[in-house]
C-alpha cells in the first residue's frame, strides 16, 4: 500500500467518520438505543416480584405453608381461605374461581392441588412443601424429638469455593447482554456500510469517486471510519447497560479487563467480517429498491448466527454448539459472550479469535473482489458470479 | 464575390500545417477497442488532445464518446489500444493531472458545497491542502455560487449541482479537463460562464476534451473536433479543417438579368434552384468552385456568388446518416 493509497484512504475514512456521526439517523439510532435499555431495567425494577397466590380450603398439614413461604423466593406466599362449596363445580367454573381471584393454585384438604395448566416448578414447590411437613407431623406422631427433627430437616452446610465469582444467573445474564451488544453493533456497523454504498450507487457519484479513489481504499476507508463509529455505539451500550444496572441496582459480573479486550478484539473481528458481506452484497443491487434481493442471502447468515450464539451461550458445554461457537459467522457473536460470562478459556478464544481473523480477511478479501468489479455497475443487478468475473471498477484494483 | 467567402478562403490559407498541429499533446489514444458483448462500443479510437486546445467529441447517442472518457479516467478497461500521457503509458502517471466530469452526475446530497469541492480535490491530491481550499472558495464564487458555500448540495437546483461538479473537475487545477456532456442542463447564463472558465483554463496552458450534443456550440468554441458513430471515429481535426475534408461546399448563384436559364449553364453540378434567377450548387474543391462561377457567367451578370462550408450540424449529420444507411 502506498502513500497516496493510505492518503486517500485516511481521507475517506474521515469523512465517513464526519458524515455518519453528525448524521440524525445515527444520533437518533443511538440515543433510542440507550433510552430502550435504561428504560428495561427502570421498568423491570419498578415492579417487584409478584407473591406466590395460593387458595386453601380444609385444614392443612402443619408447617406446609412455612414450608412454601421459604421456597417461594422474594415475592413470598398469599393465601386466601376458600370453602368446599366454592371448588365444588366443575372444570370451567374451577377456572373461573382461580381467574377471578387471581390464585395460582387451590389446595383442597392437603391432597389435591387445583391449577389452571400444568406449571411443573409451581407444582413441584408446593407438593416438595407439602410432603416435607406430612412427613414432620408422622414423625412428631412418632414421638420424634424437636431437636432431632430440627437437626433432620435443617439445610445443607454451603461452602462458596469461589467467593468473588459471580453465580452462574449473573454470568448468563452477562452472556446475553454482550450477545446482544455484538449484535446490534454489527448490524449497525454493516447496515451503515451497505447504505452508503448503496447512497454512492444510487446518486452516481460512484464514478467521480472512483475518478479519484481506487476502488478498494474505497472500500478500506469506508469501513475503518464506520467501524471506528460502531466501536463508540458498543461503548455507549454497553455505558446503557452499566446505567441501567446501577439504576435499577441489578447485581453486575464482575469482568476481567482481558475479557472485555478479547471480547472487543471479536467485535472488530465480526465487524470486518459481516462489513465485507455487506458492501459486496450492497455493490451487486443498482440502488436501494434492488438491494433487499442482493442482501437476502446474506441477511440470512446473519440471523442464523445470530440465533446459534444464543444456542452456544445457553449449552456451552455441548458438543454440537462448542462446533458451532468456532463457525466463522457465529464465532463474532457467540465468542465475546463465552469470554465475558468465563464460559470460555483464554486459550480457546485466541484460537476462536484467530481462525475468525482469517476467515475475516479471506471474506473481506473475496467481497473487496466483488465490490471492485461491480460498485460502477449503476444500470441493473449484479449476480454474485458475474459479478465475480467481471473487470475492476478502476484499473488501479 | 460575397465578403464571407472571401473571409473563409483567407482563413482556410492560414491553416497550421498538419504536422505541427499535434505538437504539445497532452493526451494521446492511439486504437483504442472496448466491446461490452456484442456492442462494440470503441472500434481503433484514435484522438489527441494537444494543450491550449478544445477538442470537442461529437457523436450521437450510444456512438461511444462515454466509453472513451470512461477509460481515460481508467474506468474501463479497454481490449486493446493505448492511452498516453505526455508519451508515458497513463496508467503509469495516473490521473491526478485529469479533472473529470462524469456523464453520470452525483454529489453527497448532505455535505456542504466548499467542503464537497474541497474533499475531491484533497482526494486526487497533487495540490496542498491550504491551495485547494482556496481555490474550491474562488471556483465556486466564479461560478456564482459564493453565497451558498455551507449549503448542502441537496439544497441546489440541478444546474448549479453541475457547477459544482465543474468546480470538483477545476478544483486542482489540471493540465487536461475531461467533461461528458458538460452543457447538458445549463441555462444561457451558465453556459456563456462556463464557456469563459474553460477558454481561461485553456489559456493557462490546459487541454480540454469534452463531449456534446449541441453542435452550434462545439463549433463556437472548439478548436478541434472529433466526430464519432459507432464506436470508431468519423472524422477529427481542426473544425474549418474537417468541415473542408468531410463535406461539399454550398455555393449559391444569382443572376437577376439571365440570357439562357441559370439552371441549365449549371447542369454539370446537379443545380437545383432556390427561388426567381437563383440556384445553389455543391463543389468538392476551389477548382470546382471556379468552374461553377465560369459556368454561371454563360448565363448573364453575376448579381450574387457566395459559397461556404457546411457547418458542423449539417456535416455530423451526413455523417451519421451515412452510417446509419451502411
Amino acid at each position: 500500500m502506498n502513500r497516496s493509497s493510505l492518503r486517500a484512504i485516511r481521507l475517506v475514512t474521515r469523512r465517513e467518520l464526519v458524515a455518519l456521526a453528525t448524521s440524525r439517523a445515527y444520533l437518533i439510532s443511538m440515543v433510542v438505543a440507550a433510552a430502550l435499555i435504561i428504560g428495561v431495567f427502570v421498568v423491570t425494577s419498578a415492579f417487584p416480584a409478584q407473591p406466590l397466590r395460593v387458595g386453601l380450603v380444609g385444614a392443612q398439614p402443619e408447617g406446609a405453608l412455612e414450608a412454601l413461604e421459604a421456597a417461594a423466593g422474594e415475592g413470598g406466599v398469599e393465601t386466601e381461605a376458600l370453602s368446599h362449596e366454592a371448588v365444588g363445580g366443575d372444570a370451567d367454573e374451577l377456572l373461573s374461581l382461580l381467574t377471578e381471584a387471581n390464585l395460582d393454585a387451590v389446595i383442597v384438604d392437603g391432597e389435591q392441588i387445583l391449577v389452571a395448566s400444568q406449571d411443573t416448578g409451581l407444582v413441584r414447590r408446593i407438593q416438595t412443601a407439602w410432603g416435607q411437613a406430612r412427613v414432620f407431623s408422622e414423625l412428631t406422631a412418632a414421638g420424634v424429638s424437636q431437636s432431632v427433627l430440627d437437626e433432620a430437616f435443617s439445610p445443607l452446610a454451603v461452602q462458596v469455593l469461589e467467593p468473588d465469582s459471580d453465580d452462574r444467573e449473573t454470568s448468563q445474564g452477562a452472556g446475553f447482554v454482550t450477545v446482544v451488544v455484538v449484535f446490534l453493533s454489527i448490524q449497525f456497523t454493516s447496515a451503515y456500510i451497505m447504505m452508503g454504498i448503496l447512497q454512492e450507487k444510487g446518486s452516481k457519484i460512484v464514478e467521480l469517486l472512483l475518478s479519484t479513489v481506487s476502488a478498494r481504499d474505497l472500500l478500506v476507508g469506508k469501513v475503518l471510519g464506520i467501524g471506528l463509529l460502531g466501536l463508540v455505539q458498543v461503548g455507549v451500550l454497553i455505558a446503557s447497560f452499566l446505567v441501567g444496572a446501577l439504576i435499577s441496582g441489578v447485581d453486575l459480573p464482575t469482568l476481567e479487563p482481558g475479557a472485555v479486550l478479547l471480547a472487543l478484539a471479536f467485535v472488530l473481528v465480526g465487524m470486518v467480517f459481516y462489513s465485507g458481506l455487506f458492501a459486496a452484497g450492497a455493490s451487486l443491487a443498482p440502488g436501494i429498491e434492488d438491494a433487499q434481493a442482493t442482501m437476502a442471502p446474506i441477511n440470512i447468515v446473519v440471523v442464523l448466527s445470530y440465533f446459534g450464539s444464543f444456542g452456544v451461550s445457553a449449552a456451552p458445554d455441548h458438543w454440537a454448539t462448542q462446533a458451532l461457537a468456532y463457525f466463522p459467522s457465529v464465532t463474532p457473536f457467540a465468542f465475546p459472550a463465552l469470554v465475558t460470562s468465563g464460559q470460555a478459556s483464554v486459550v480457546e478464544a485466541v484460537i476462536a479469535l484467530f481462525t475468525t481473523l482469517v476467515s475475516a480477511a479471506g471474506v473481506f478479501t473475496v467481497a473487496a473482489r466483488i465490490y471492485v468489479r461491480s460498485v460502477v455497475h449503476t444500470d441493473r443487478r449484479l449476480g454474485w458470479r458475474e459479478a465475480w468475473s467481471l473487470e475492476p471498477a478502476t484499473t488501479s484494483d | 464575390m460575397h465578403a464571407d467567402a472571401r473571409s473563409h478562403v483567407c482563413c482556410q490559407g492560414g491553416l497550421k500545417p498538419p504536422g505541427l498541429r499535434h505538437t504539445g499533446d497532452v493526451l494521446v489514444i492511439q486504437e483504442l477497442s472496448k466491446r461490452y458483448g456484442n456492442n462494440q462500443a470503441n472500434d481503433r479510437v484514435s484522438l489527441r488532445v494537444p494543450r491550449r486546445r478544445i477538442v470537442g467529441f461529437v457523436g450521437p447517442n450510444g456512438a461511444g464518446k462515454s466509453t472513451a472518457m470512461r477509460a481515460i479516467m481508467g474506468l474501463v478497461r479497454p481490449d486493446s489500444g493505448s492511452i498516453e500521457w505526455d508519451g508515458q503509458p497513463l496508467h503509469k502517471v495516473g490521473v491526478t493531472h485529469i479533472g473529470y466530469m462524469p456523464e453520470q452526475r452525483g454529489l453527497y446530497p448532505k455535505m456542504k458545497i466548499l467542503d464537497q469541492v474541497r474533499y475531491f480535490g484533497d482526494l486526487k491530491g497533487g495540490v496542498a491542502p491550504a491551495e485547494i481550499r482556496s481555490r474550491a472558495t474562488s471556483l465556486l464564487t466564479e461560478l456564482g455560487l459564493g453565497e451558498r458555500l455551507d449549503d448542502p448540495v441537496e439544497k441546489l437546483s440541478h444546474g448549479n449541482q453541475q457547477r459544482v461538479q465543474l468546480a470538483v473537475a477545476l478544483v486542482n487545477n489540471p493540465e487536461l479537463l475531461v467533461l461528458d456532456e458538460p452543457f447538458g442542463g445549463l441555462d444561457p447564463v451558465a453556459a456563456s460562464r462556463l464557456e469563459a472558465i474553460l477558454r481561461d483554463h485553456v489559456e493557462q496552458g490546459a487541454g480540454v476534451l469534452f463531449s456534446s450534443h449541441q453542435l452550434e456550440l462545439v463549433e463556437r468554441i472548439c478548436d478541434d473536433v472529433v466526430i464519432i458513430a459507432d464506436g470508431r471515429i468519423r472524422a477529427s481535426g481542426e473544425v474549418r479543417q474537417v468541415r473542408a475534408d468531410f463535406g461539399r461546399y454550398r455555393v449559391r448563384v444569382r443572376v437577376d438579368e439571365p440570357q439562357v436559364p441559370l439552371v441549365e449553364c449549371l447542369t454539370a453540378f446537379a443545380a437545383e434552384e432556390a427561388g426567381a434567377h437563383q440556384v445553389v450548387v455543391y463543389a468538392d474543391s476551389d477548382q470546382d468552385i471556379e468552374r461553377v462561377l465560369a459556368q454561371a457567367r454563360k448565363a448573364g451578370p453575376i448579381t450574387e456568388f457566395h459559397y461556404e462550408l457546411p457547418t458542423l450540424a449539417e456535416l455530423f449529420g451526413d455523417l451519421t446518416a451515412h452510417e446509419e444507411q451502411s
